[in-house]
């Protein structure tokens, strides 16, 4: 996409506002302990805080160990963005360097990376992080970016490795290695501009994926574990009495969605432009 | 006069895309010279082998056989130092105006490719050269921080030429360059071309299927016909007398004019 | 005798802009064609005589709008609403463009696609539609017509997609062809035969015929009239030979120099 097209989008309202929610609550994540009202951990009175609907003191109410919802939310926030966006970033990078790897090198190292995908992308992707986890143990959040973002580079490596075979034959890449550029240069300066736009995609449909991935592990207790608070830890928290007290699942149920609708209309307004890119510059 | 180029027995075949197709035999045995400061035009059908010939002499595609001597070294055999030196040149300019230029590139960047890659000159003399090259080709200085998508066909084929020229060639394959201009358009880019092989002593290989367009600015036309050359000889000769058949199709299907 | 198609005051404007005082892309367009008549309109990229073609056949973008009036058979190509127009393409009016593989539909076989044009004007019976599409591809020079019929359009070279725009276009026998620029993206040898066989059309038809292009060659060939298109107007309206032994606009006179030879040619 040309800075033509960069500029377009930010005219594109459903993207403005997708970015900015996502922004937000990045940002709300990191100013978590500033904002939150109280300690996520804490449990100040066993009995009589226990399961408080919403109210001006608790406006997410509070959980069976009546801690404040409002704050493990805002401080879950940090803990599953946060394990959202790491993991995004490692499946992204990992995903476009086999990528670029199999499209410009070819040959055997083409074959064996198209092999390990084609074979790889067979295996769903939620079966596979729970069986790692099973294996290695309860795990910090560190290695839940490893396993969660190492067991996703499939589709990103091979939008990019076709993107890049595509490109590769054009007539302005031909020009510059006639100019006797190498490929290296060829690589940073034309292929990885050219694809820049659908890695976007790539990514935040990664982070849309990621959210509820973690979310769900938490929940079946394989994930984040407690007293650490996440998004779907907080469910897990309450699991006796989601049918009683609505708000411990309408609130962490809330945030990933909202965060993960986000993503989805940012990838897809994404689409939008590359492919409106295509027909008119 | 020395010859600037020369192939000899040339063979160029492509893998076939399926298990079951045949090898494609580009260019099938092509000899020939092209001497310093001519323009010498490659032309035949689609399918005939040209722009892989073209493509071939600059070692933008493997070479199967035979052998391509610019200035007396052997093409094939260059590497690293030699190569780089080679592309500095012998340069190309593609048919596609659309294509051949990088649209994420603005105008300047894309015409300074050749001189950052080669280290010709410094970042602030970089721009000077681009913006000379810009007026030479016929556009404007100011039109470097523009991008390809603004400009006409023609004027995307002017930056190609510059682009080709920012490096200082002595030869330039002009892969139908013209043919998917306008008839107006195409006179003056033809009319820059043959204003710049004076000024800057360019040799040119103009490859084209259109015998009208080879008609004002060749001296030498060679036809190829099935990966062979079939006929060649000046320009006056093979459109007063041709002798091949592909020739003489090739004469026919220009337009009949009643004048 | 009243003409086929008769074009009055044309105007095309750019309506997606506020901008009121945005030059017209044509303007004050106003000729005649006959039946049996060939007229060329030739024109440099950007003259709008492609817009021209477009409105005539009601195929502008809905950023471009048209004013004025053309008649054809009695109705106002302009004005008419769709339904009518869908009846009249096709069958009495007819056209091919440029690029013949974007105009054929990637996924369907080009005997399809030919005998398509006979179904959406009422042949209900698939193997009467199926055997004219393949008599009128074999008629346009396509070899084993019936063979080619069971191809898709990027199996075929670029010639021969063009003769399947073309059977598409004469399969019922239109009484006005508007083409396009047809041979721009072919080669010339190709581009020869294809000229050929839309002269031989023609004739064997006595169709009308309005054929756009940048290039004088390919008109002075096929039309015996040509208007020349520049800057969004009609600056010269003659038979052709008139326009090539005393061209008057400049215009005109640079696009005859395009294609003169400077020597002369076996």
């Amino acid at each position: 996409m040309t800075p033509h097209a960069w500029r377009r989008l930010m005219d594109d309202r459903p993207a403005v506002l997708a970015a900015a929610v996502l922004t937000t609550a990045a940002v709300v994540s990191l100013l978590a302990p500033w904002l939150a009202p109280y300690d996520p951990t804490v449990q100040p009175d066993p009995v009589a805080l226990r399961l408080i609907g919403p109210s001006v003191q608790h406006p997410f109410g509070t959980d069976p160990f009546s801690r404040d919802v409002f704050s493990r939310v805002l401080y879950g926030a940090r803990v599953s963005l946060g394990v959202a966006f790491g993991a995004m970033l490692l499946s992204v990078s990992l995903g476009a360097a086999l990528g670029a790897l199999a499209a410009v090198l070819g040959g055997w190292v083409d074959l064996a990376i198209s092999a390990l995908v084609d074979i790889l992308i067979a295996m769903p992707r939620l079966l596979v992080v729970i069986a790692l986890v099973a294996t290695f143990g309860t795990l910090s959040p560190w290695w839940l970016v490893a396993l969660i973002g190492g067991s996703g580079w499939l589709t990103t490596a091979r939008i990019v490795r076709g993107e890049f075979r595509d490109h590769l034959n054009r007539d302005y890449v031909l020009a510059a290695r006639a100019l006797g550029a190498t490929r290296w240069r060829i690589v940073w300066q034309h292929l990885l501009p050219a694809v820049a736009p659908q890695i976007a995609v790539a990514a935040a449909l990664a982070l849309a994926a990621v959210i509820p991935l973690e979310a769900a592990l938490s929940f079946v207790g394989l994930g984040i574990q407690p007293p650490l608070p996440s998004w779907g830890n907080i469910l897990l928290d309450g699991t006796d009495y989601l049918t009683s007290a609505w708000w411990l699942v309408v609130f962490p149920v809330g945030a990933v969605t909202m965060t993960v609708s986000a993503a989805l209309v940012l990838a897809d307004r994404l689409r939008v432009a590359i492919a409106g890119e295509e027909r008119a510059p | 006069m020395s010859a600037l180029l020369e192939i000899r027995d040339l063979v160029v075949e492509y893998a076939p895309r399926a298990a079951a197709d045949k090898l494609t035999r580009a260019v099938d045995g092509v000899s020939m010279d092209i001497v310093r400061g001519e323009t010498l035009a490659l032309v035949g059908e689609s399918g005939s082998g040209k722009t892989s010939l073209g493509r071939a002499v600059l070692r933008l595609v493997d070479v199967t056989a035979g052998t391509v001597r610019f200035a007396g070294d052997d093409v094939r055999a260059l590497d690293g130092d030699g190569l780089r030196q080679f592309r500095r040149r012998a340069q190309i300019v593609f048919q596609d105006p659309k294509a051949s230029l990088d649209p994420r590139m603005s105008v300047g960047d894309i015409v300074r490719e050749g001189i950052d890659i080669h280290a010709l000159a410094p970042r602030g003399a970089a721009e000077l050269r681009v913006a000379r090259l810009l007026e030479e080709v016929g556009l404007h200085a100011a039109d470097a921080t523009r991008f390809p998508h603004e400009f006409s066909g023609g004027e995307r084929q002017r930056i190609a030429i510059a682009r080709a020229l920012a490096v200082e060639p002595e030869f330039l394959v002009l892969d139908e360059a013209v043919s998917a201009l306008d008839v107006l358009v195409r006179r003056h880019v033809l009319d820059l071309l043959a204003t710049l092989q004076a000024a800057r002593g360019l040799t040119y290989l103009f490859i084209a299927h259109d015998l009208a367009a080879v008609e004002r600015i060749a001296t030498r036309v060679a036809v190829m016909q099935r990966g062979r050359i079939v006929e060649c000889a000046p320009t006056a000769s093979l459109f007063g007398a041709p002798s091949s058949a592909a020739a003489q199709a090739l004469l026919a299907a220009i337009p009949r004019i009643p004048w | 005798m009243t003409p086929l198609l008769s074009v009055d005051g044309l105007q095309i404007d750019v309506s997606a802009t506020g901008d009121a005082a945005a030059k017209p892309i044509l303007r004050d367009v106003t000729f005649a064609v006959n039946a049996g008549e060939t007229v060329g309109l030739l024109g440099a990229s950007g003259s709008g005589k492609t817009s021209l073609a477009l409105a005539l056949l009601g195929l502008l973008p809905p950023a471009l709008s048209a004013r004025g009036r053309a008649l054809f058979d009695g109705h106002d190509l302009i004005a008419m609403p769709d339904h009518v127009r869908r009846g009249l393409r096709g069958r009495r009016l007819s056209m091919v463009f440029q690029e013949p593989l974007t105009a054929l539909n990637p996924r369907l076989r080009v005997g399809a696609q030919v005998a398509e044009v006979a179904h959406a004007h009422g042949e209900r019976d698939a193997r009467r539609a199926m055997r004219a599409a393949v008599d009128m591809l074999d008629r346009t020079g396509l070899h084993e017509a019936d063979a080619r019929a069971r191809r898709y359009p990027h199996e075929l070279s670029g010639g021969e997609r063009q003769r399947v725009l073309l059977a598409m276009a004469l399969l019922l026998d239109p009484a006005l062809l508007i083409a396009d620029e047809p041979t721009s993206a072919l080669d010339v040898t190709v581009q020869a035969q294809v000229l050929q066989l839309l002269c031989a059309q023609q004739r064997e038809r006595g169709m009308a015929l309005v054929l756009v292009s940048h290039d004088l060659g390919v008109i002075a060939t096929t039309c015996v009239r040509t208007l020349v298109v520049h800057d969004g107007r009609v600056v010269e309206d003659a038979p052709t030979r008139q326009l090539l032994a005393a061209p008057e606009h400049p215009q005109t006179r640079a696009l005859v120099d395009a294609v003169r030879p400077r020597r002369r040619i076996a």
